[in-house]
């Protein structure tokens, strides 16, 4: 199993990519909360569920596609973690 | 740029319809709790007259419209009697907001014709949930409501708050609320537009294979993009095609008409999707398509359709076009 800090990691350049940031390694590896990228609407979070989705191979389930879940990176890379 | 506070200023203390909320939602309302729905149906009945009577700018202001629309296709009509239908079917619609929960729980709806179903089952089959998509028709409410009850449980995308550029400062302030209110009890599964994850529930109830009705000429939305609709122009959603896109699921176009006393819904064909580059593609080869076909149902069934008399359609979109 991947460690969890690969695992956020990799949710990160998801974020990055996904949402087309742009922002640099250094700046993206301090980011814990969507709270903290600009401009994440309601769209935008869904685009992120569908890479993370592509990315990790998995499907999220239903009762976990809350923005609480989903804005919170260490608790979305645990969930990722429990379901690899 | 005019602001909340500009728009206040322009509104009356009092206007016409403000009296109709009040009468609406204090008599009419507790009335429509103790009477029996015939009774209630019967005072509907009644009303017809005085409200035609004391509608006759409005009227007016109707028949010029949808002549302009008609004449610009070049499609004859009887405006004046469409809009004096138009009138009739807003109060048969308001009187079945009244009683929508005992309509349906007395299951008093008996004359329903339900046509396309197999569409939407078709839709469904594939399990990717399907956006039901619609015009402002005066039936949808109801028409969602029936459907809910023999098993098509709809997710309504609404705006949490409407504008409503017709109200008084008075009615603005003190009925508007109670108003919104009423409409949450009447339609019920509700998401709402402002809700920070509302694409996200939208997903989910896809997810589910679930159903979300969306209505294509729904003013308020964070993405739109215009096109050219009856006789000038309309901004249309487009967010939606972004959820479309990710999800991979169907639209299937719904068209309501009628009241409680004779209800039909059909169900269209599935729309065929055109699959896009990109998602600037994507909307600009789909949505015309969906505009096309929402024009030819209210050309169609123009007195069903309730925007008739909302300036978007007109006044906003040519304001629009000097701002931006």
């Amino acid at each position: 199993m991947q460690e969890k800090s690969d695992i956020q990691s990799r949710i990160r350049k998801v974020l990055n990519t996904s949402l087309c940031l742009g922002l640099p390694e250094e700046e993206l590896e301090n980011i814990k909360t969507l709270d903290e990228v600009f401009g994440v609407d309601s769209l935008a979070a869904l685009e992120f569920v569908v890479a993370l989705e592509k990315e990790f191979t998995i499907t999220i389930e239903p009762e976990q596609l809350e923005l609480a879940v989903l804005k919170d990176l260490p608790r979305l890379a645990c969930y990722i973690t429990s379901r690899l | 740029m005019s602001g909340p506070r500009d728009d206040q200023m322009r509104r009356p203390w009092v206007s016409l319809k403000d009296f109709f909320w009040l009468v609406y939602l204090y008599p009419l309302r507790f009335l429509a709790a103790i009477l029996p729905v015939p009774w209630l149906q019967r005072i509907g009945s009644m009303l017809l007259p005085p409200l035609h009577l004391i509608t006759i700018r409005w009227k007016r202001l109707l028949t010029n419209r949808i002549t302009a629309v008609y004449q610009a296709k070049s499609v004859k009509l009887e405006a004046g009697a469409t809009a004096r239908r138009f009138i009739t079917n807003a109060l048969f619609r308001a009187m079945d907001d009244l009683v929508m929960d005992k309509l349906i729980a007395e299951k008093r709806l008996r004359r329903v014709h339900l046509q396309g179903q197999d569409n939407l089952d078709r839709a469904l089959s594939l399990g990717k949930g399907v956006i039901v998509l619609t015009g402002h028709f005066y039936a949808n409410r109801l028409a969602k409501r029936y459907l809910a009850q023999i098993g098509y449980p709809m997710a309504s995308v609404r705006n949490r708050k409407p504008q409503n550029r017709a109200l008084g400062r008075f009615a603005k302030k003190l009925l508007e609320t109670r108003y919104v209110e009423f409409l949450h009890g009447i339609i019920k599964d509700e998401l709402f537009l402002q809700d920070e994850d509302c694409a996200l529930q939208i997903f989910k109830r896809l997810r589910l294979n679930g159903l979300v009705n969306l209505h294509l000429d729904a003013s308020f939305s964070q993405e739109r993009v215009r096109y050219p609709f009856l006789n000038g122009e309309r901004l249309f959603p487009a967010g939606f095609l972004r959820i479309v896109r990710l999800t991979g699921c169907c639209i299937v176009p719904m068209l309501c008409l009628g009241n409680s006393r004779e209800l039909s819904v059909v169900f269209e064909n599935p729309l065929d999707l055109e699959p896009g580059a990109d998602q600037h593609e994507f909307v600009s080869v789909n949505l015309p398509k969906m505009a096309r076909r929402l024009e030819s149902q209210i050309l169609r069934y123009p007195d069903q359709w309730e925007l008739w008399d909302r300036p978007q359609t007109w006044l906003a979109i040519r304001c629009a076009r000097l701002v931006l």
